[in-house]
């Protein structure tokens, strides 16, 4: 084992800066990777313990309070899915709440500290004085986005009353945490709670929370039951749609973690492998004297693969440690959109899985050119006798035409087949790399529309409820576009179940076509249909399905399926004749207006509220829109330096192993053009020229590649949030503007690193 | 005789961990046009690092070297290069050719640097490589695929391509075994008999007697210098004159 050390030893000195690189590329994977399994194995882990320890409901309902009795409660314990129901009142407003530095208006439900079961317990996160006699605590998503905190006050108006509650403390509950499901729960103490209870009477709501084997089940069978029994249902959702949503982006980021940590392993392996093989060429003879003084075979592949077991088992074993370190990082991200706060501990079976990973394929791809060593016959090694093939002297300099520095370039393009292999790949990937966060940087910050109309509903500039008609009047506003009547609180019921149901006169003139095959309803007989609806039932273009409302019953068919990320895809689409068919009452009350100009929706929204004195509430959607976006739009350009950056030096790391190699073994023939007469410039321009073809053909590959499969990619990744109809766009010049940016990139670190080539004097060249 | 390099007061020292070493000790020295010079010395007498600075491969520490009326330690690397591709060929004893070419292409990448016409260096090309006599067959092959003695002559084509005026060349028959090393030298001799100056370094007195003119170097110093005229193989008493010369010179 000794002798084993002391060649790996010599090894490792001679390849210090290339052993060092691979440490460097394989630190960086097993960072990303030992974080991406981290957060994999344990956010939801974690999810579901706090779940569990905070005994959350499986799933729950808000319902008018005037419609529950006690013995809702009791029936609906008698259905074979629910094993236990609770009820528990609140109060449910639309409250202006001034979110990442704009206002937004959120559906809230406000609670009473005192009135607390059996299920959806909280937990402090901060302050929280159990005794006070006034005052609010938070929810923490509430926390984390807004300017509220314990000792702030929680002010707001609604329904023509002001409020004011002291922040006494932050509480997080598993139930109404997030906006998952468009509502937030708050906590009052007692005496605040009896005050919004006494002004806000035609408010009140019961949540009733079921906890079952199974949430989806529950969901269901209650959902039948309460409609049937004709109680209304505001709103509604069950324990794996919540956790889906809520962990939506770390269900993301893992991916991106995992696949990118992925391919940085692999060029980490594909280092170490080309860099055994060249050891291998380089130590020939002395490989030979080792086994002519009586080494084994064995013996010798051990010495020359562990500088990299052993930088591996470091780098490895560092990386995992390191990962401690982003984690948090990464557990704020995940906390900023699901609200769930996650604490990272250690996760040895994680730490281990990447170790042990890491140290496998190092083994697997280090072996693979050292197994020839034992081939190797002693004689043949000393005397530099190598069994290969008779090597071609492509472009003959005489026969082809071209100038010396192009036939030049072109040799040296062909003596560096492995070389610009190992390149190509790795420019390849990371052409790819580059171009999915150069896409997602251009959909989401630089036309956040894309975004937006992948992941929410419709997007006006502003909403104004009437309940007079004031579409002409508000139409006629300077700045104003079109104005729609449009309303997605409404709701049919289908095969027993209460659907969120969107009405429009026009769903053409909507900014969000959320219609993914198909399309929209156009006359009072055709519905489109959520996706998980079309899942559950099977249903088809051409169906007919019967939609209810109130006991009343119309048969519609199906013309498109939508997408809708915060209703799961559980909505329906009818036009508003088509909604009157089963509520031949109703009349639209929601106006969506579309200004020329986004940016002035406040004053026009100003405007509209001096002029109109009938209007019963107003919103600015644009704003609220914006500083909804601010979360994602700082999060994709973190992202996207993080990976532009890791790019970037993935591609001056491997560089510099190639070029410093190639400089190392071609010192004495760089010597020979030097002596000759030619200058640095033109070595440098040979060299790195030697790369460009195949660096050129990996990144028009990469970009072609990304191309072609991006949307899918996109596709997949917001499938998984529910969105079946990703509106991004790949535009081809930017994806052409990567490729030339890796190209540009790669040239000119290339021209950097070969710069060495200056600084050594030609006589030394040829001396050494 | 027409002076094609003037040396003044030209020192090189390196300095190593035990102190400073002069190789080349202040030294004057001209070498005229059309001679072929031999520079002889023990091992250390800075033979090969004197040719290597009248060159332009190495700089010296200090003192000026005239190449053609230049002055040549002033000059950046790359006016270096240029300088030696137009005015210098080499002949070295390890034969450097670049491997992984065919003797032709190695020919060209010399050539093709001063003369941008590819048919007139290819022409000059094959017209040495008849003159070294080695076939096409042979000039296509690869550096590996010959024998020594074939890219030794093939080192002198390239050395001689773009009729520089001087060429140099650091032990060319060192490596060689004793038909390859007449080969090489009669190649040398007849160059040097269509008027091209040769500076050469050497150990071997049967190489040493090509040479019109012997310098011999002691210390970084011209410790002697013989002046033998021009080639001629039947002439016996040039042996006689060097060798007499090598042992007053302590040989």
């Amino acid at each position: 084992m000794k002798r084993n050390f002391t060649l790996a030893k010599y090894l490792l000195r001679k390849n210090r800066s290339s052993i060092f690189s691979f440490s460097l590329i394989l630190l960086i994977s097993t960072l990303l990777f030992a974080s991406a399994l981290t957060v994999n194995n344990n956010v939801s882990k974690d999810y579901d313990a706090l779940h569990e320890q905070l005994n959350t409901a499986n799933a729950f309902f808000t319902v008018p309070a005037v419609q529950y009795t006690e013995d809702l409660v009791n029936a609906l314990e008698e259905l074979h899915s629910v094993e236990m129901a609770e009820g528990r009142r609140g109060v449910m407003l639309s409250v202006p709440v001034e979110m990442e530095g704009s206002q937004q208006e959120q559906t809230q439900i406000f609670f009473s500290l005192k009135n607390t079961g059996e299920l959806n317990r909280f937990r402090v996160v901060e302050g929280f004085a159990e005794n006070a006699g006034k005052g609010i605590c938070i929810a923490n998503y509430t926390y984390i986005h807004s300017s509220l905190e314990p000792g702030s006050s929680y002010a707001f108006d609604s329904n023509g009353n002001s409020y004011s509650f002291p922040v006494i403390g932050v509480l997080e509950d598993m139930q109404y945490g997030n906006y998952a499901s468009s509502v937030i729960g708050q906590y009052l103490t007692e005496e605040s709670f009896q005050k919004l209870l006494g002004q806000e009477p035609q408010n009140e709501v019961v949540v009733i929370s079921v906890k079952a084997d199974s949430g989806r089940e529950a969901y269901c069978d209650v959902s039948k039951y309460l409609n049937e029994k004709g109680i209304l249902v505001i709103s509604k959702n069950y324990d794996e749609n919540m956790k889906n949503q809520r962990l939506a982006i770390s269900n993301i980021l893992v991916l991106i973690l995992l696949v990118f940590s992925a391919v940085i392993l692999l060029i980490s392996l594909l280092v170490s492998k080309f860099k055994i093989q060249q050891s291998i060429e380089e130590e020939m003879a002395n490989m030979g004297v080792l086994k002519a003084l009586g080494y084994t075979g064995n013996e010798i592949i051990l010495g020359v693969i562990l500088p990299y077991l052993i930088s591996g088992l470091t780098v490895t074993c560092l990386g995992a440690a390191l990962s401690y370190l982003l984690l948090p990082v990464l557990g704020n991200v995940i906390m900023m959109q699901s609200g769930f706060r996650w604490e990272p501990g250690a996760d040895i079976t994680a730490d281990l899985t990447v170790i042990l990973i890491s140290l496998l394929l190092i083994t697997v791809f280090t072996l693979l050119p050292a197994a020839r060593i034992r081939k190797l016959n002693p004689i043949n090694a000393i005397r530099g006798i190598r069994q290969s093939k008779a090597e071609r002297n492509y472009f003959e300099m005489d026969k082809t035409a071209g100038s010396v520095g192009m036939l030049l370039t072109l040799k040296n393009f062909v003596n560096m087949k492995r070389q610009n292999i190992l390149l190509g790949i790795v420019l390849f990937f990371m052409t790819a790399a580059a171009s999915f966060v150069i896409i997602l940087y251009y959909n989401i910050n630089l036309n956040p529309m894309n975004f937006i109309n992948t992941l929410v509903e419709e997007h006006p500039s502003i909403i104004v409820k009437s309940d007079e008609d004031m579409e002409t009047e508000l139409a006629k506003m300077e700045h104003v576009e079109r104005v729609i009547y449009y309303d997605e609180q409404c709701s049919v019921s289908y095969r027993d179940d209460s659907y969120k149901t969107f009405v429009s006169e026009s769903f053409e003139q909507l900014a969000n076509d959320l219609c993914y095959e198909g399309r929209n309803p156009e006359t009072d007989r055709e519905v489109a249909v959520g996706s998980r609806i079309r899942e559950a039932y099977d249903l088809q273009t051409g169906d007919t399905i019967v939609l209810s409302r109130n006991g009343r019953e119309e048969e519609y068919e199906i013309t498109g399926f939508i997408q809708s990320v915060n209703y799961s895809g559980e909505v329906l689409e009818l036009t508003v004749d088509g909604y009157r068919r089963v509520e031949p009452d109703y009349t639209p009350g929601t106006l969506y207006l579309y200004l020329d100009d986004e940016r002035l929706a406040g004053a026009v929204m100003e405007e509209i509220e001096e002029t109109n004195e009938t209007i019963n509430s107003t919103m600015n959607y644009a704003e609220s829109m914006e500083s909804a976006m601010d979360l994602y739009v700082s999060l994709v350009g973190i992202i996207c330096i993080v990976i532009i950056v890791i790019t970037v030096l993935l591609i001056f790391l491997i560089l510099s192993i190639l070029i410093s190699s190639i400089i190392t073994r071609q010192k004495q023939e760089l010597g020979i053009f030097k002596a000759v007469g030619y200058q640095n410039r033109q070595l440098v321009r040979h060299l790195v020229g030697g790369f460009i073809p195949g660096s050129l053909l990996a990144v028009i590959a990469g970009a072609l590649v990304s191309k072609l499969t991006l949307g899918k990619v996109y596709g997949f990744i917001f499938q998984a949030v529910g969105a079946y109809k990703v509106n991004f766009v790949y535009p081809t010049g930017l994806l052409c503007l990567t490729a030339l940016g890796l190209i540009v990139s790669t040239l000119v670190i290339g021209v950097a690193l070969a710069e060495r080539i200056r600084k050594i004097s030609v006589y030394s060249l040829i001396r050494d | 005789m027409k002076t094609i390099i003037r040396t003044r007061d030209l020192v090189k020292s390196f300095t190593t961990e035990g102190g400073t070493q002069t190789i080349i000790n202040h030294l004057d020295l001209d070498i005229y046009e059309k001679d072929f010079t031999v520079i002889m010395g023990s091992s250390g007498a800075g033979k090969s690092t004197l040719m290597y600075s009248l060159s332009g491969m190495d700089r010296p520490t200090s003192g000026s070297i005239l190449f053609g009326g230049e002055e040549i330690t002033k000059m950046s690397n790359d006016k270096l290069a240029v300088f030696r591709r137009k005015y210098c060929g080499f002949v070295f004893q390890q034969v450097y050719l670049l491997d992984r070419m065919s003797l032709m292409d190695n020919a060209m990448t010399a050539g093709l640097l001063v003369e941008k016409n590819k048919k007139v260096v290819a022409g000059r090309a094959k017209e040495l490589f008849e003159k070294v006599n080695l076939p096409e067959v042979t000039y296509r092959k690869r550096v590996n695929q010959v024998s020594g003695g074939e890219a030794a002559r093939a080192g002198i084509v390239r050395a001689a391509i773009n009729r520089p005026e001087v060429v140099f060349a650091d032990e060319p028959t060192g490596a060689l075994n004793s038909d390859n090393s007449t080969a090489v030298l009669d190649v040398l001799t007849e160059l040097n008999r269509d008027g091209q100056s040769i500076i050469m370094v050497t150990h071997d007195r049967k190489s040493a007697l090509r040479g019109s003119r012997i310098i011999y170097l002691k210390d970084g110093k011209i410790y002697g210098e013989l002046s033998l005229g021009s080639y001629q193989q039947d002439k016996v008493e040039r042996g006689d004159k060097l060798d007499q010369f090598l042992r007053e010179m302590g040989w």
